[in-house]
């Protein structure tokens, strides 16, 4: 349980650093908000009345402080560009978003363990080989590539989902979904060649340790040393990797929104990011980083239930 | 990684087939230093969207102009990028990574923190926050590039500086009085070649994925002079129309990561 | 072969050779092996890191699989050829009535499971018909024979908080859990320090009393085995120079190899 409770404390101190550094990046930026949102014209009096009342006149860290515990009660500041509120901006995005972030972490997970283990059991077989030149392409190939070929090939040729045809999850929950498997596929793709990739190579190495030979001399058969013994061995380093590629596709549904012309959070984000409109870029990269921050909490979590070790190294 | 001889990387088939891909389009890149078929920016009304032939290789853009010497062009932009993100990104990483490791005590914990922290967020994420600071443009797309690649960098190099710093050859240096700085670059840093010229190798690759990802979403270079991954989000609207269009500028991307994670692969198992 | 008085042999192993094809010539690992092993008997194998005696034991465990091995000869035991019968008979000896403990105590176990889960495992595998509380019971009783006196909270523990001496008892433990006839021991105490390495091998003296359990001690050190074992055989690059009794070798050692390694003995007590 310390253990625990000290990760939950660095969890909040990695929350606290990255909001701060969010928060001054756009806080050094030359260019004053006040004046950005009533024009070059507005009179000195008006921009230093608006300053006052944006608050714009207090220290960085006063401001700093006002900002993260309104985000914290989801205040999440006013549009520059739009002059409404950036909560109601981008809450409706985020479902479209996370969903596909999970899906392509869902496909990752069903994909990847079962043919890790496959090509490591039957290491050097024709299978194997094979997956792994695939896996080397597959890890070249950027996810807007991949998503572009399987428009071309699904999409315009196939005619397995109609590009450019999103449905809402407020229309059609089905359809939402079915949609968004294609682009999860692009998405997945090159965290499925990684993620078979190394839990082959630490399959084959745990294998190799003497406690599998232990394993053997007991009378446990292939499968038995496999499954009993050196596959929750061969997870351990998987799962941070896993935690760091749910935040990575997450991040990488960006590119692939475009892709796809799926509405999520990236139309508004690139939008926003052109229209130099910070409180909606920061509240989105908060909103990344909260998700970032949690996955990687939770994957030491898991940790600590997988390997005893850490209970009480740390 | 000493004796380096022709026999040994004949042997390597990981250095063999990616020195290959990378001599072919490091030749394509100086070659269109001084000869290129066409001009990349010159269009022609007469000749939109045409298809692989003779005259036009990898066939024509929607505004006429000769796809393959827009590759030749849009390769040199994506190398250079990428160059210069490596640059930034190893060399501030290296620096931050040998001082914390070297020094320890409260900086690395600092330090560190931050770079843990930043390393956990997704590199291409990190790089749009950056671009929109301080805008769009090239040269804005190394810098924030570079940045985001300095995490992967320090903890790389203050894991192996952690490691050769208790060794005996260090503490022998250590008794003769040598200087910090002196002991880090002369003594640490050329002992962890091995590594960081693999990371390297790994890091253009990883670079050359992320520039086409950002140019994609628009934020890098600018047309007329577009860089591979600008290319691709130009093409996409007609790839059933011309799909040479779109699948010409990708493959050249999907090859030049292939030739640096081969090569990074390739060093690693160097024996 | 000279014979003990010991009435009953269990494990007949006549002209074993084991060749390794790792590399382009073939390496000859153990030659012309041969072992007569009596019920209730101790047989130490003793020489030095190379002479082939792991690898005889591994070969009687029947752990030695792996393609590039080729093994000739026969292992009788319980009217089956250990060498060429069915794996799964082969696997249903193992850890029931052929046991073996290794040089590794620290390694040996499995890092994520629970002690009593790993003690337990060869009831699991080979007697599924006992129920869970039995096996628990049993297992406990089996640490606390081996001589872990907190038996109850061993057996919830993880191998990481025991010792190496404790680690050591409890492969123990899961090997002698199935009540084998054989107890391979390769090397058991070389990784231990001296004290305890004269508690396991006064561990194993009680287990063969009790229990009747025959028992192959391997060790380099000649001394260890003169206290356990009866009969002595000595190896050297993979053959036998010398057998017969512990006492008579000690005493008059014919080979010069055997008297090499008497000499040797406080050397060797320092490692």
């Amino acid at each position: 349980m310390k253990y625990a409770l000290k990760k939950l404390l660095t969890t909040f101190v990695t929350l606290v650093v990255v909001s701060l550094c969010v928060f001054l990046a756009f806080n050094i930026l030359p260019g004053d908000p006040a004046v950005r949102m009533l024009g070059l014209e507005a009179s000195p009096e008006l921009i230093e009345q608006t300053r006052e009342k944006m608050g714009l006149n207090d220290p960085v860290l006063v401001r700093y402080f006002r900002w993260f515990t309104a985000f914290l009660h989801g205040d999440f500041g006013t549009s520059y560009s739009y002059s409404v509120p950036v909560a109601g901006m981008i809450i409706s995005k985020i479902p479209i978003t996370l969903t596909l972030g999970l899906l392509a972490f869902a496909l990752t997970i069903l994909i990847s363990i079962p043919l890790g283990i496959v090509t490591a059991k039957y290491e050097n077989g024709i299978l194997d080989r094979a997956i792994t030149v695939i896996n080397q392409v597959i890890m070249a190939i950027p996810p807007f590539f991949s998503g572009i070929l399987i428009t071309l090939v699904f999409g315009m040729i196939f005619k397995f989902f109609t590009p450019g045809g999103f449905i809402s999850y407020t229309d059609d929950i089905g359809g939402f979904v079915k949609y968004l498997i294609f682009p999860s596929i692009a998405i997945a793709l090159p965290k499925i060649a990684m993620t078979v990739r190394m839990l082959r190579g630490n399959l084959i190495d745990e294998a190799g340790k003497d406690y599998a030979r232990t394993a053997y001399s007991r009378g446990n058969n292939t499968n038995g040393v496999l499954y009993r013994h050196v596959l929750k061995n061969a997870m351990i380093p998987v799962i941070t990797f896993l935690g760091m590629a749910l935040a990575d596709m997450v991040a990488g549904s960006i590119v692939v929104e475009q892709v796809f012309s799926i509405p999520g959070i990236s139309r508004i984000l690139l939008t926003s990011i052109s229209n130099r409109d910070y409180p909606v870029v920061e509240a989105i990269i908060m909103g990344i980083a909260i998700i970032v921050i949690g996955v990687n909490f939770l994957v030491d979590i898991i940790y600590m239930m997988i390997d005893p070790r850490i209970r009480i190294d740390e | 990684m000493n004796d380096i001889s022709l026999k040994k990387i004949l042997k390597n088939p990981y250095l063999v087939i990616g020195g290959i891909i990378m001599g072919l389009i490091l030749l394509m890149i100086i070659v269109g230093f001084f000869w290129m078929p066409y001009e990349p920016t010159k269009m022609s009304a007469s000749e939109k969207l045409q298809g692989i032939s003779l005259k036009h290789i990898m066939g024509t853009d929607n505004m006429g102009r000769d796809v393959f010497s827009r590759v030749m062009y849009g390769s040199r932009v994506t190398l250079m990028i990428a160059v210069g993100t490596i640059i930034i990104g190893a060399g501030v990483g290296t620096i931050i990574g040998a001082i914390t490791g070297y020094y320890g005590g409260v900086i690395d914990e600092v330090v560190m923190r931050i770079i843990d922290a930043l390393f956990a967020f997704p590199s291409i994420l990190l790089a749009l926050v950056i671009v929109s600071v301080f805008g769009v443009g090239w040269g804005q797309l190394v810098i924030s590039l570079g940045i985001a690649f300095v995490p992967s960098f320090a903890r790389i190099v203050r894991g192996e500086v952690l490691r050769c710093k208790n060794m005996d050859y260090i503490e022998n240096a250590r008794l003769q009085g040598v200087s910090d700085i002196r002991m880090i670059f002369v003594h640490i840093l050329p002992n962890i070649k091995g590594v960081m010229a693999s990371s390297i190798l790994i890091g253009f690759n990883n670079a050359v994925l992320a520039e086409a990802g950002l140019s994609y979403l628009g934020v890098g270079s600018q047309p007329p002079y577009a860089s591979l991954g600008r290319m691709l989000s130009d093409a996409q609207q007609y790839m059933l129309t011309r799909p040479s269009y779109v699948i010409c500028p990708g493959i050249v991307i999907v090859m030049m990561v292939l030739g640096f994670a081969f090569l990074g692969e390739g060093i690693k198992r160097w024996k | 072969m000279e014979m003990t008085d010991s009435n009953e042999i269990i494990l007949d192993v006549t002209d074993l050779h084991i060749e390794f094809h790792d590399h382009d010539l073939p390496e000859t690992a153990v030659e012309d092996f041969d072992l007569m092993l009596g019920k209730g008997e101790i047989v130490g194998i003793v020489g030095e890191s190379g002479s082939g005696k792991s690898m005889s034991a591994l070969a009687i465990a029947g752990l030695l699989n792996r393609h590039a091995i080729s093994k000739t000869g026969r292992i009788m035991f319980q009217g089956h050829d250990l060498l060429t019968c069915d794996r799964k008979i082969l696997r249903s000896l193992q850890g029931d009535e052929i046991s073996i403990i290794f040089q590794e105590p620290m390694t040996s176990l499995n890092p994520v499971k629970r002690i009593g889960w790993q003690v337990e495992e060869p009831l699991y595998l080979h007697h599924p018909e006992i129920k869970k509380k039995e096996r628990k019971q049993k297992a406990i009783d089996m640490l606390r024979a081996v001589g872990l006196e907190n038996a109850e909270d061993v057996y919830y523990m993880y191998p990481h908080e025991l010792s190496g001496g404790m680690r050591q008892r409890v492969m123990i433990a899961a090997a002698m859990i199935g009540n084998p006839q054989i107890l391979i021991a390769d090397e058991p105490t070389t990784a231990l320090d001296v004290t305890v390495q004269a508690q396991i091998v006064q561990l194993l003296k009680k287990i063969n009393k009790e229990r009747g359990t025959s028992i192959i001690f391997i060790s380099h050190d000649l001394s260890l085995v003169s206290q356990l074992c009866e009969r002595v055989i000595v190896m050297q690059k993979g053959n036998i120079v010398e057998s017969g009794s512990a006492a008579k070798i000690f005493a008059k050692p014919m080979h010069n190899y055997t008297k090499k390694l008497i000499a040797a003995i406080p050397k060797i007590d320092l490692d």
